[in-house]
């Protein structure tokens, strides 16, 4: 597995990990009522900033814990620049992953047009951007697999 | 090694090349052109096209002109 392909995984893995903390957080605040009250506005924000806050500090130590178990096992710690095919593979990654995010959105600007709650929505953006970052890292993960 | 196209064929002679300059390695020929092992890797078995200059990079690196690094097989009339 290249350098690039492990980064690739290490996002990968990280934002599972941060996505399943962050979905027993808001089925805390789902079962405590606090998504349906006139704060639930806060609260989301409130949780949208420690979700950042908790994603960078959650793939920092992972993609240390990942580089020193490969430079253990392999006894190389290689770091590859990324040459062009690395960039093609981004881009066309990107792509998709855009894609991805936009169909979520606007499947999301329809329910918001039939009168789904606006804080639902919300959350429902949050985890459209998770599934497509997902998307963008099994694309590339293919593409560097399958050859571009 | 060949790479099909809609418009025709890829074709290279790395391997092969590479045996001609002292079984030159993969990480090796990636180094003198500046790019990833992986990515002579996927040129080699042709499931990458290198750009214009990357070709050329190659066909330096293995002081040949480019025809004879890569070729290119058109397809057939319909």
């Amino acid at each position: 597995m290249s350098y690039h392909e492990r980064n690739i995984v290490t996002y990968l893995i990280s934002g599972i990990i941060v996505m399943t903390i962050y979905s027993f957080y808001m089925l805390d605040l789902y079962q405590a009522g606090l998504l349906d009250g006139p704060d639930a506005g806060i609260e989301l924000g409130w949780s949208a900033l420690k979700l950042i806050g908790g994603s960078i500090i959650v793939t920092v130590v992972i993609s240390v814990l990942v580089s020193i178990a490969n430079a253990i096992i392999t006894k190389e710690s290689d770091f590859d620049k990324a040459d062009e095919r690395d960039k093609l593979i981004d881009l066309v990654g990107m792509k998709v992953g855009f894609i991805t995010f936009s169909i979520f959105f606007v499947t999301g600007m329809i329910w918001l047009a039939l009168g789904a709650p606006m804080q639902y929505i919300l959350l429902g953006s949050i985890y459209a951007m998770f599934f497509a970052s997902l998307i963008e890292g099994a694309t590339r993960l293919v593409l560097y697999r399958r050859g571009f | 090694m060949a790479k099909k196209t809609n418009k025709g064929q890829l074709t290279n002679n790395i391997r092969r090349l590479r045996f001609d300059h002292d079984e030159m390695s993969q990480k090796a020929l990636a180094e003198k052109v500046g790019v990833s092992r992986q990515t002579i890797v996927a040129i080699e078995a042709a499931k990458y096209s290198p750009s214009l200059e990357l070709a050329f990079q190659i066909a330096h690196a293995f002081e040949t002109p480019i025809e004879e690094v890569f070729g290119y097989i058109p397809p057939p009339p319909e």
